[in-house]
């Protein structure tokens, strides 16, 4: 190999092409002359140029005789694949469809349970009711409860009680907002609604049960207003009962302010249907009503309340208890507190189921 | 390829689907890569060919780029079922060597009559596969298929300069076999002179 043929590695093709058959360049399917490499033979060797040009010449009617199979593979393949990929499309869409509502119902839920904070909560219900979902308590716990007429007179307390447990107040309603003073019989009475029970006290050394005085109610509560409901609800929510429903319950209730709930997902105020528990009237779909006037606990544990009705699950005392235990029985693991005072056989308030209970 | 149609429809056509627009690309790419197969893999090179598109079809949807990405990849596909398909050969034991190789391999007269009648497509291809495997597989994808020294180096796993040299002594030693020994012109400058390998 000479210095020439160096040289011309290192420079243009175009001076190179002179030494080329006429109309290699022309039925050639690839730039081939663009590459110095065949170039580097052209001065001298135009025949290796010749044999390149024509390894790269136009296709020869058996190099493409397979077309036929080819495209039947490719229809093929492509009506295989058509369906993944339709479904990888749709993917995203789905997960993010799946996302929203999950975002939203699980928002609801929550704003509806009263788990959030009060301020939080009450931006989370603006913000559902503007995209019409109306979350508030009353509206979200009990059917009995979305109808909104008049409230029937109750007790002054009572009255506070449902004025603190108002669609608009409840989810911002704090438990020491709602925990009634000490000397609030008359509204821890409503939540004995149905019954005339008597005074059940428990004793004061009871640790868990540091207001365990749950006062029969003498006054009927009707339960046909959501209003008192709510408040009976409200009154419900008592630090003993919820301590009693955390003690008596499967161990899960936070215990403050008559939230008591399984899951920590309670609702203190109106009983809420659905899997969060809640401690009032509330009608536990499939979660665990701890205490309540009428709790009715669907699938779960009905703990306490003054007539309540364990559909499937467990029911804890329980005002009428007309189905009692469903059928597990107790499942109360707290400290059991007799009951302080004399029972009749037919004192079955939520006092006593829920020292039974516990 | 059609020259109203640029590449990006007919690939963008057939990722939607559209069989003549598959059609036109096959038609485009086949000749190029079944005499680069038939080069490295001899009589298999049908069959590889079959394999590669049918790979080419699979992955269609998600390729990305122009035709001289799709060239490479098409070429990189290519080699991946070379080697398989030498690994299965091999796994077979059976003999790498062709024997058809060599009825091919044409004589001193019959060469320059080919280049005087205007070299055959077949019997070009069929002269490079003569070469040492590397040397064909570099002149093939250098100068039937077109690429560039970067992309051959890629394809081939070497480096460039690798692919340079190979690419420079297959040519050479193919000039040599139209035109005859010349050992005086086969050594470059500054090259040692002990190359006596491009004497076929």
């Amino acid at each position: 190999m000479d210095s020439e043929r160096w040289d011309s590695d290192m420079r243009g093709n175009d001076a190179l092409r002179f030494d080329l058959p006429p109309g290699f360049g022309e039925h050639s399917a690839s730039p081939r002359f663009d590459d110095n490499v065949v170039a580097l033979f052209a001065p001298r060797r135009g025949s290796v140029a010749a044999l390149v040009a024509a390894a790269s010449g136009p296709a020869q009617p058996d190099e493409i005789a397979a077309e036929a199979e080819i495209r039947a593979a490719f229809r093929t393949l492509t009506m295989e694949r058509a369906v993944p990929i339709r479904r990888r499309r749709l993917a995203p869409v789905a997960i993010a469809a799946t996302s929203v509502a999950g975002l939203v119902v699980g928002t609801a839920g929550l704003s509806a349970a009263a788990v959030l904070p009060p301020a939080a909560n009450h931006v989370v219900v603006q913000v559902l009711r503007h995209v019409g979902i109306d979350v508030s308590p009353a509206t979200s716990s009990a059917p009995r409860a979305t109808p909104a007429p008049p409230a029937p007179p109750v007790s002054p307390s009572s009255s506070a009680g449902a004025t603190a447990s108002s669609p608009t107040a409840a989810p911002s309603a704090s438990p020491s907002a709602l925990r009634p003073s000490p000397g609030s019989a008359p509204a821890r009475a409503i939540r004995t609604r149905t019954r005339t029970t008597p005074t059940v006290q428990a004793p004061p050394s009871t640790p868990a049960c540091p207001v365990a005085v749950i006062t029969s109610a003498n006054t009927p509560t009707p339960h046909a207003t959501p209003a008192a409901a709510i408040a009976a609800s409200a009154t419900d929510t008592s630090p003993s009962l919820s301590t009693r429903c955390a003690s008596g319950s499967d161990g899960s209730g936070s215990g403050s302010s008559g939230s008591g709930s399984t899951g920590g997902s309670g609702s203190s105020g109106s009983g809420s249907t659905g899997g969060s528990g809640s401690s009032g009237s509330g009608t536990g779909g499939r979660g665990t009503n701890h205490g309540g006037g009428s709790g009715t606990g669907g699938r779960g544990t009905n703990h306490g309340g003054g007539s309540g009705t364990g559909g499937r699950g467990t029911n804890h005392g329980g005002g009428s208890g007309r189905h009692h235990g469903g059928h597990r029985g107790h499942k109360g693991r707290g400290p059991a507190t007799p009951p302080p005072g004399p029972v009749t056989p037919n004192a079955q308030t939520s006092s006593t189921a829920l020292l039974q209970g516990s | 390829m059609d020259g109203s149609e640029s590449f990006a429809n007919l690939l963008g056509r057939a990722q939607d689907g559209d069989e003549e627009a598959f059609a036109a690309l096959w038609r485009s790419f086949q000749p190029g890569l079944v005499r680069y197969l038939r080069v490295i893999a001899g009589e298999a090179a049908d069959d590889l060919c079959a394999d590669t598109w049918m790979q080419v079809i699979r992955k269609l949807a998600t390729f990305e780029g122009d035709d001289k990405a799709f060239r490479a990849w098409l070429y990189t596909i290519a080699r991946h079922r070379h080697i398989d398909w030498r690994r299965q050969v091999a796994r077979r034991k059976e003999s790498l060597v062709e024997v058809e190789m060599l009825d091919r391999l044409p004589a001193a007269e019959e060469t320059s009559a080919l280049v005087e009648a205007a070299i055959s497509t077949r019997s070009a291809v069929n002269l490079i596969a003569t070469l040492p495997v590397d040397q064909a597989e570099a002149v093939m994808l250098r100068t039937v298929a077109g690429l560039s020294v970067s992309v051959v180096a890629g394809i081939m796993g070497r480096p460039p300069g690798t692919v340079r040299v190979l690419c420079h002594r297959g040519l050479r030693r193919l000039a040599r076999t139209l035109e005859g020994a010349l050992p005086e012109e086969g050594v470059l400058p500054g090259k040692p002179t002990s190359d006596a390998e491009v004497v076929v």
